[in-house]
This record gives C-alpha cells, structure tokens and sequence, in this order.
C-alpha cells in the first residue's frame, strides 16, 4: 500500500498563525457560499476476463488495507424452485455452507475460518445465488481454497440439514409476529399473485418435503463455471491472482448452457385488502400496483419522478404525511424496477390506528397529486441536483463499483452504465418526468393494503371500498398418521368398539352423568426442569369447563362457556380469542370422559387395525369428532390405554404429535377414570397428572362459569 | 487443486500464528493515522479531529455530543431524543419565511399549549367543554406558526448539495450527527452544522412530538422491544439507564418547547462536543474554516457530573411478560463502565459465547440441543459510559421452551467460571478483535463515527487502536475471574415472553 506522501502534523506556531481571530464575517446566506470545483476523478475499472470453461471473472486492486474480498454470483435463484418445494433453494445455500465439503465438516470449516478471522457466507435471492468471502491478506490463500471448496463441492451434510430445517420452521413460526414483516411481504403477494414463484411461502410442509438429494440435484443443476460470475477486490497483485484464479477454478468443468424460465405472475385485482393484528396501535399502510422493469428506458426519468415524490427531505410524501400532518414517523414511496419481471409502485407508512383513515387519504392525495399537480420546473431542478450532486457516491468504494459492474453483467446491462446514467438523468425534461407519472401511476387502479386493529381505526376500513380480509394463519404441518379406510365393515367394527368402550367407561347410562370434577397434582416437565402445579378441572357436559390451576407465578383460572371464555391471571380477566376457544373446544372433545358421556351422538368410529404392545393386544379405533380426529388404543377390557392426535403444545401452541397415555383406572361414581395422565408431545414427556380426588355428578355452583366482573 | 492439511490442533495454531506475526497491521497502525490525523481544541472547547482519506473525492462528517436518555429525569423522558429531531428543523435564518413573526406564533404556542396542559392535569382530567376549547386553542397556534415554515429547507439543502447519510441518533450515553457530502462542499458543512448548533429554533415543536409518539409506537409493537424496557426497568432501580430513550407516553404528551431548550442550553456546550472529519480534505484548510465557523459556538459551563450510581443489585429479579409472540428469553447482569480495566476481559468472552457459527451459545443450543433459533451475548447495554448490562438473548426454536434455554444458557456461563478458556478460543477473539479493527476502517462515515466515539468515551481517538492491544494481553485466569464476579443470581435480571393469545401486546 502506498502511504500518503508524509503530512507533518501542524506546529503549535503554524496552527496560531492560520487561527488568527477571523477577520472576515461569516457567510450567514448558504447560498453566498463559494465552492472549489469537484476534483477529477476517474472510475475505477476492474479488469473482465473469462476462463476457458466460462467463469467470468472481475479483478479491481486496492490496497489500502490489508484486505481481500471475493464474491460470486450465480445463475439460479429461489424464483426457479418447484412450489411443492418452496424453501429448498435458500436450504441448499444455508447448507452449502453450514454442511461441509469432501476435505472438512461444517464445523471444522467453522474452526478454520475462526482462527483466521476469515469468513466465507452463501446465500439465495430469488434471481441469482451468492458466495463471498472475506479475510485478511495473509489468510487469503487458506480461505480461498476453503471457498473454491465450499462452491463446488459441498457436502450437504445430514444432520446440518436437520438445524437448517429447524430454523427455517422458526421463522415460519415466528413470521406473523411483526406487523412490518407481515405487510412487506403481504402486500408483495398481493401485486404479484399468489400462484407466483414470486408469492409462494415456506411452510412446515415444503420444508418437510427437501430431502438431502433435493439440495445435491439443485446444486448439480446449476453451479457450474459458465453460470458463475466471481469477482476480487482489495490488497492483491493482478498477475498473481490471475495465476491462483486458475489454479483454484480451471479444472472445473463447464456444464450445459442453461434456459432459465421468464418468471411467471398477475397483474393485481385493485380492492381493499386487510390483516387483522390485534397486538399493536399502529396500523401499517400500503397503497400501489405493479411498476417497471429495469431495462425500460423510461428508467431514468422514473428516478426523477421517484425523487421528486418520495426522495429524501424535500420529497413531497415526506413534507405532507410526516411534516404536516405529523402522521407518520417514516413514509416512502416510488415506482419500482426490477429485472425480468416489473418491480413494483408501492407508497406506504404507519400510523396510530386511530389515523388510519386520515393516512390512507393522506396517501391518496400525493399519488393523485403527483399527476393533477405536476411537478414544477423548479421540484425537477432539485431533484436533478439531489441526484447529480451525490452521484460521486455510487463509486466512492472500489468494492462498490466491483457490486455494480458485477450486476451489470450479470444482468446483461451495459459495462458503461455508470458513466452514461449522468447523462441519462441529465437529459429528462419536466415534459418526461409528466408523461412517465401519467404512464406508470395510476390513482384509479390501486390496490390498498391495511394491516392492524380494526376496532381502533378512525373510520371502518369499508369507507376506501369493499374489504377483503386475508387470512394468514399458518398451516400446521400436515398430519402423518396414514388414513384409514373406511368401509362398511371398518365402520360396523368400529362402532361396536365404541359401544364395548363406553360400557367399560362408562357403565350402560352414560347420560346420568351430568358433571365431573377431578382435583389433582400435575408436573410440567420442560427442559429438565419439572415444575409442580395443583390442577382443579371441571367439567359441565357437554361443553363448560373450568381449569384453576395453582401455578408458583399465582392462580389461573381458564373457562370455556360453549361458545366464549375468558381467562384469570395475576388479577386480570381476558376474553378468550376464537382461536383459544377453538383450541379448548377441541381439547374438550378428546376428553375421555367427554367422549363417552356426550360424544356418543356425531361421532364416526371407524376401526383402525390392532397393535401389540407389551404383550397385550388393542384394538385402534379411528374417531372423528365433529372435525377433530383422535385414535384410542382399546385394551382387552374395553379400558383406553392411549390417544394419540395432532394436538398443540400446551405452552408454545405450535403443532405437533400429541400423546395421551392413561393408567390406574379406578371406579368412581359409575365411572372408570384413569388417575393418572402423561401427555407426551413429539416424543417428550410434557405433563404428567395424578388425580387426587374425583367426583361424579357434584353440586356446581352457578357463578363457576361466569366472568368476573372488570 | 490445492491441498491444505489435515485440521488439527496444531493446524489451527499454526493458523494463529501465521495471522499473528504478519500481524503488525500494516499501514493502518496508530503510527501510520498518527500522521495523516490532526487534532485540535478551540478556544470555547470543541474538539476537532481531521484524518485525511483521498480514496474518493468525498468528505464524512460526524459530530458527537456528551448526552443522552442518561441525562434524563422522570418528566422530561425522551427529550434528548426529542432535541434530535429538533436539530433538523433549522435556524433563525434557515427553515422559516419571517423568523421575527414566527417567534411570536410560537410563543402563542406555548401558552396555549400550557392553558391546556393545566386544565388536562385538574382532579379527574378537567373539564371536557373547556378542555376541548383550550386544545383547539392550541391547535390553531400550532397552524399558526405552522404558517411561517419552510419545510426540511435544512435537509433539502444537504440533499441539493449532493449529500448522502444524512443522519442521527440519540443513545443513552451520546448524540451523534452525520452526513457526508462531495470533497468540495466541506464549507457548506461547516457554516450549515455550526449554525444549527449555535442558533436552534425549535419549530413544529408539538408536531415533532407527535413523529416521535409514533417511533414510540413502532418500537412498542415489537415483542422484543416491550421485553427489553422492561427487563432495563428491572435491571436498574436508580440509575437513568433505566429511562427509555424514546420516553415514557407520559412524559412526552407534556414536555414543553421550553424544557427542551433548557435541557439544549446545559449539555450542547462546545466542551461536551466533537466534530470529526473523514476524507479527502487537507487539514490545513479545514481546519482555519472549522475553527472559523464553530468558534461562534460561545463556550458554557461543564454540566455536572451524574450523580446517581446504581447501588448493588443483591436479589435475583425476574419478570414474565405473556404476549401474542413466540417466547423470548433473556438475562442480565452488571458489568462495569467501559473504562473499566476489564472491558477487554468482556469483548475476550463476547466473542466466545457470541460471536459467529464456533460461539459457544450458537454451537450449544442452535446446532448441538437444537432448542434455540439464534441465541446471542452483547456487553454495553444501553450504553457504556457508566456501570451497564451484559445482555444475554436466546429465541427459542418452535416447541421448545424458554425454562430449556434458561438452562442452556446456566450451563455455558458455569463453563467460564470452572473452565479455562483453550488456547483457541482465547487466541481466536483476539485475531477477531485485530480484523476487527481493519474491517472497521474501510470507509470513512465508520472512521469518523470510531474516532469520536472513542475520543469521547476516554478522551483520546487512540484508544480505538489501544484496545485492541488490551484484548491481546487478556489470560484464561482473567475470563474465570471475572466470569465469577458477575455472573451470579444475585446479579441477575431474568426477563421473558411466553406465548398467549389472549395478551394486551403493546400498551402506548
């Protein structure tokens, strides 16, 4: 690296001699400021070559400091994978790292890079695949080769595709938490359709559904040399590089010339669109339609007009919706580009929900505004200038330009888009800047997405149109247990087994039985630590139920009245919401008691083979109840000895195999109740409960049920 | 194609070894900034620092001042963000058509404001007749005054100018104001962030109010936000780290112009400031012009220091917090102030429980127990300048609990107190913290940011450089013994979330 030509620091003299007490006023006018012209300054170019099995490669030096960075780009992306399979493509690149190669496992490249303060990432977007890396000069050659590795040869392995499923379930469950992240991503669906690569989500099925060959095939698919662009940048010699380039990449063999399919999507249905999130007090806001591709060559006058209507300071959104109105802390809008397919106009912001309404016709205002009130001659002026003056930004780094010359390429624009984008901007005219508004903005055809708390709004959302709300509940994973035929004699069977369990349970009268209590101790075993509740449950039949639990935190106190319920705790009473009523009806139905004083009516038994366990034979009996499906495991005696469904964890409530395993049957009141219950879910033991005292048909008090006053 | 050796333990020392003695930086060693940085003290205080950078023909500005939500009391919570916002509205000259009637409307403003905020704190909330007419009172002074603004004339001129990064952030230590702008253009920095620092005028003052509500808000709706205050509430009983930098709801819908110009007043004196400049500039012109236009700023009084220290914690405190979210753990323990001798020690275990895919906690509850999604550490929480928190997170993987993580999380802090920390580890955070610090001076917005804030935080820019040669000296003995010291119940602040679909979720 060169160092600058030596600057003495400043002498205490020479300082005191050029702060002398100024003897000019200040300038008090920022325009009376006079500037020095922009020093000349050539872009930096990096030199573009292709090895002979087609790898394009890019090398731009800076030797500033003693680093080395590398970036491939590649030609695949998430927008090319099969919908049954959605995720695989971001799978492959996490476990392309993550898994290992032929010489090392992940953990040890892990290691490796450490020790060196060196990293190598992969990554997916929807339209190319990434590697990089990045280390310090003397650790390149031992990280390049761990790359050059980590490129072509990934291992894949198992058991690092197991964690990267595993996380990827996480953020499936975890992607409706934030209203921001539920918008983004809403709205998107909602411009491009959601039958589009460009909408399809990951869900516990897809994910379930990549096999460690899904990520081998989709990597022979497509990384290969003449799909690759790499890129060097930093503290190298040229001629060396070249030399290592194809000592790492030579050998590796072109593959066939791929076709990539244009990416399929549908022009959005205009309407009013809506999430319910009853968690927050904003709502979240956005308004548009699909915008241009990137290649248009109305691009440029589009960067004005973006500029002028939702640039920086002096855009009009910011001015209006933030400034005067004081609505929004952060706005945005702008006709989007993007390659191969139309990027997307979109404006947007959050408020208060009770200025919901006020916001959205907020927005609307400046999106007509932008075309009844045109921009002046003077907003075009500014805008021009905003982007001229910065335009020194877009090659202020040497790794910058290398990105961008990089993108060119990749995406087949011209190497001199850099330099001729100046004079692209320079010449669009206020007529230009007008025309592409009317073109590209369309006020009557806007689709309008809200997402929040709809009780707190300022107007009902039906003010902007007809309102369809979305539903973005996740899908639960699908349910592995195998079907079972039901046939004439499956059904009979099953029926019978019904009655021969009932009449075990629950004698020849199960309609005397009105109400049962049953007062226990129940553990919760979580992660190693059990923890000691006093659980109080009754039952009304068919459909009240009252859990007080005696928890360290305090009481809590759960009840479901038919339809509606509330819950105590610390002193405040919630109502249940629908999806907590659902959950605690359907626990209801899977109650053993439940099923055979109540359940006898609308029940469909079908029988569903025998298995043996512990020497002993039961007899499987498939029910359904009123949509929630269980299978008993029915001993010799007519005893259950277990349920097995896809049940909820009692904490988390995400979805998962559930078992319910019963023992200690003892007669009371007519009936034969199970004293002990252990839940099992996905193969753990989650809770273990040891009734104390039970009894049949007792005197309910008739405020049991009732919500507290507030 | 190259083969490289077997990994091994002597592998990966060699690999040390090798990063280490090529290690004398190279040209970005404190000698070689040494020379290319210039510093320098004005009469009234500021301090100034310059560093020559000719890469690109573009100039970084960073000013830095000596506040933060720490400087905050109950009533005037969120005020030093609050000024933040108001460093944008311009000056007597800059952002108004008519400053000498629009001074007029804005104190009608205020007196409105406080007919109304009077009435509103009566028994019982006031009278609603008069309530009402005491707030369009108001409003229409707001409208008022509204009329003699110029919109963002501030903003709009950086960005006419050619600027990018315009920029700001209010901590709870410090404020720092940033933007840069082509190399030719240092002058108009200079005039623009030394008036609005000399000559404020708090304009829109209740309407800013209002954006700074709704940042409230945006923050509040993230289940991990509404955690963090409180575990910050939990955590510090007396000491102003415990004050939410965005301010309580309370505070904000009365803090008055006038608070925030007093509290402007107090800390933004010269001597609290330091602007840093990063680029391709010659410090013998840039400097004259610095001193030109900042030593207008008339010197103040020194604020005094904090006085509150937060006595010893010597309970274990936990909260649970049911929310719509999936659960979230975290815990939090004292550490000292970032001067502390032993902050090294604590970069030293960061970087072992943290940092990247061989940190302890990723590679134990991520990929070994699999019942966490991301699991992290971080030193320095809020800030820094005084005794704060070391902030452990993990999010649990779907299914498993947070009682799990707890656990987990016992069992890797139990290692550092027992265990000696292996050559490894020990030798890996130091390479990290020296890369570290290369990676770090790549551009120059991170430069200047870096120099002011450590010239700040110990009084001399050289200390970026000076800490990393403090990580180079930390032993195994030193991670157990302070592992030991702070790690214990009786330091420990728990916080978590736990999965309900009936809870309140965010409240204001």
């Amino acid at each position: 690296m060169k160092l600058r030509l030596c600057r003495f620091a400043l002498t205490g003299l020479a300082v005191a001699a050029v702060l002398a007490p100024p003897a000019t006023a200040q300038v008090r006018d920022h325009s009376k400021i006079k500037y020095p012209p922009l020093p000349d300054f050539k872009i930096a170019k990096p030199e573009v070559y292709t090895l002979e099995n087609g790898m394009t490669v890019f090398l731009l030096e800076d030797r500033e400091l003693p680093l080395i960075s590398v970036q491939a780009q590649i030609r695949t992306g998430s927008n090319y994978e099969a919908e049954s399979r959605t995720g695989l493509a971001e799978l492959m690149a996490d476990v392309q790292r993550t898994g290992g190669t032929a010489r090392m496992t992940g953990d040890e490249i892990d290691e490796y890079l450490a020790v060196r303060a060196a990293s190598v990432e992969t990554g997916m977007g929807g339209s190319a695949g990434f590697a990089s890396m990045n280390s310090l000069t003397d650790a390149f050659d031992d990280t390049f080769a761990v790359f050059a590795d980590v490129l072509r040869s990934p291992a894949f392995s198992e058991d690092k595709l197991e964690v990267a499923k595993i996380q990827t379930n996480a953020g499936i469950a975890r992607r409706n938490d934030s209203i921001g992240a539920i918008t983004g991503r809403e709205f998107s669906r909602l411009m491009y359709g959601t039958d589009s690569p460009l909408s399809w989500m990951v869900e516990y099925e897809t994910v379930a559904a990549v096999e460690r060959d899904d990520l081998v095939e989709f990597h022979r698919k497509y990384y290969h040399p003449n799909n690759v662009y790499l890129g060097v940048v930093g503290d190298f010699d040229s001629a060396k590089m070249k030399a290592k380039i194809l000592a790492t990449f030579g050998d590796w063999k072109a593959g066939p010339a791929l076709e990539l399919p244009a990416v399929p999507y549908r022009e959005p249905k205009p309407g009013v669109y809506f999430i319910e999130k009853s968690d927050v007090n904003q709502a979240h806001v956005r308004l548009g339609h699909l915008g241009i591709e990137q290649r248009n060559p109305d691009y440029f006058a589009v960067q004005l007009l973006n500029e002028i209507f939702g640039g920086g300071f002096a855009g009009r959104l910011m001015q209006v919706v933030r400034s005067d109105k004081g609505l929004a802390y952060s706005v945005f809008g702008g006709v989007g580009a993007s390659f191969d397919y139309p990027g997307v106009f979109q404006t947007g912001l959050q408020t208060k929900s009770e200025t919901m309404a006020e916001a959205v016709d907020a927005l609307k205002a400046e999106i007509a505004g932008i075309i009844d009130n045109p921009p002046s001659e003077e907003e075009l002026r500014l805008a021009k200038e905003s982007i001229l003056n910065s335009f020194v930004f877009r090659y202020d780094s040497r790794r910058e330009i290398l990105g961008q010359q990089m993108t060119y390429a990749y995406y087949g624009l011209p190497a001199d888009y850099l330099e001729t984008y100046r004079a692209n901007v320079e010449k669009v005219t206020g007529a230009d800047v007008l025309r592409v508004a009317k073109e590209y903005i369309h006020p009557d055809r806007l689709t309008l997405l809200v997402v929040g708390k709809a009780e707190d709004f300022d107007k009902p959302l039906s003010t902007f149109g007809e309102v369809t709300e979305l539903d973005i509940t996740i899908p639960p994973p699908a349910d592995t247990t195998p079907a079972v035929a039901r046939t004439p004699a499956s059904l009979e069977a099953g029926a019978e087994l019904m009655a021969e369990m009932s009449l075990a349970v629950a004698g020849d009268d199960p309609s005397a039985i009105r109400s049962l209590h049953r007062k226990g101790s129940m553990v919760l075993s979580i992660g190693g630590q059990p923890m000691q509740l006093g659980s109080d449950l009754l039952v009304v039949f068919p459909d009240k139920v009252r859990m007080d639990l005696k928890t360290p935190m305090g009481e809590v106190t759960t009840v479901l009245d038919g339809k509606t319920g509330f819950r105590k705790a610390g002193g405040q009473v919630t109502d249940l919401s629908a999806d907590d009523v659902k959950d605690a009806s359907e626990e209801l139905a899977r109650d053993l008691a439940r099923i055979v004083v109540s359940g006898a009516s609308g029940v469909e038994a079908v029988a569903a083979g025998e298995e043996e366990i512990d020497g002993v034979a039961y007899r499987i009996l498939a029910l359904s109840l009123g949509g929630v499906e269980t299978r008993m495991w029915v001993g010799p005696d007519g005893l259950v000895l277990k349920q097995v469904y896809q049940g909820k964890h009692p904490l988390q409530r995400t979805p998962g195999k559930t078992e319910m395993r019963y023992s200690d049957y003892r007669e009371v009141g007519g009936l034969r109740i199970p004293h002990v219950q252990v839940m099992q879910f996905e193969g753990q033991e989650i809770m273990r409960t040891v009734l104390e005292s039970v009894e049949v048909n007792p005197e309910v008090d008739s405020g049991a049920f009732a919500k507290p006053a507030a | 194609m190259r083969r490289f050796p077997q990994m091994s333990a002597a592998s990966v020392v060699i690999g040390v070894a090798v990063v280490a003695t090529a290690g004398t930086l190279r040209a970005q060693d404190l000698a070689a900034f040494e020379k290319n940085l210039t510093e320098h003290k004005l009469d009234n205080g500021l301090t100034v620092l310059v560093y020559e950078r000719p890469t690109a023909p573009v100039v970084s500005f960073f000013t830095l001042v000596d506040v933060g939500g720490v400087r905050e009391v109950p009533g005037i919570t969120g005020i030093a963000h609050m000024f933040e916002h108001m460093a944008f509205k311009g000056t007597t000259t800059i952002g108004t058509t008519n400053y000498k009637a629009e001074k007029k409307a804005m104190e009608a403003e205020d007196a409105a404001f406080h007919a109304y905020e009077i009435e509103r704190n009566k028994p019982g909330g006031g009278d609603p007749g008069k309530l009402a007419e005491l707030e369009k009172t108001w409003k229409d002074a707001q409208e008022e005054a509204g009329k003699y603004v110029v919109n963002n004339e501030f903003g709009e001129i950086v960005d006419q100018a050619g600027g990018v990064g315009m920029n700001a952030f209010t901590g709870s230590d410090v404020t720092g104001y940033m933007f840069s702008l082509p190399a030719n253009k240092v002058e108009l920095w200079a005039f623009l962030e030394s008036e609005r620092f000399l000559d404020p005028v708090f304009r829109e003052f209740y309407k800013e109010r209002d954006v700074v509500m709704e940042e409230r808000r945006l923050g509040e709706n993230q289940p991990v936000g509404r955690l963090i205050a409180q575990a910050l509430a939990a955590a510090f009983t007396a000491h102003p780290y415990r004050l939410p930098i965005v301010g309580y709801m309370s505070d904000l819908q009365s803090f008055t112009r006038g608070d925030a110009e007093a509290f402007y007043e107090k800390y933004y004196v010269p001597s609290s400031m330091i602007v840093a400049v990063v680029g391709d500039v010659e410090s013998e012109q840039v400097v004259p012009m610095i001193a030109k236009y900042f030593g207008r700023l008339p010197p103040g009084p020194a604020p005094d220091a904090l006085r509150t220290t937060e006595p010893k914690q010597t309970v274990e405190r936990s909260l649970t917090m049911p929310d719509e979210s999936q659960p979230v753990y975290a815990e939090a323990y004292h550490k000292p102030a970032a001067t502390d001798p032993d902050e090294a020690v604590y970069t030293v275990i960061s970087d072992i429980l943290s940092a990247g895919r061989t940190s302890r906690l990723y590679r134990n509850l991520v990929v070994d127990k699999k019942i966490a999604a991301q699991a992290f550490a971080f030193s320095g929480f809020p800030g820094d300048k005084y005794p704060n928190l070391y902030l452990l997170v993990s999010i649990p993987a779907p299914g498993q609990t947070n009682e799990a993580n707890r656990a987990a999380i016992q069992e890797q802090l139990e290692r550092l107190k027992n265990e000696a920390v292996s050559d490894e580890d020990l030798a890996r955070a130091k390479v990290r913290a020296k890369a570290g610090l290369i990676r770090g001076l790549q551009s120059n917005s991170g430069i200047a940011e870096q120099l002011a804030s450590y010239h700040m935080l110990y009084g001399d820019w050289r200390e970026l450089f000076r800490h990393v040669e403090r990580i180079d000296k930390v032993t195994k003995e030193d991670v157990i013994r302070v592992a030991k010291a702070t790690f214990v119940p009786t330091n420990r602040t728990v916080a978590m979330i736990v999965h309900d679909d009936g809870a309140a979720g965010a409240s204001e």
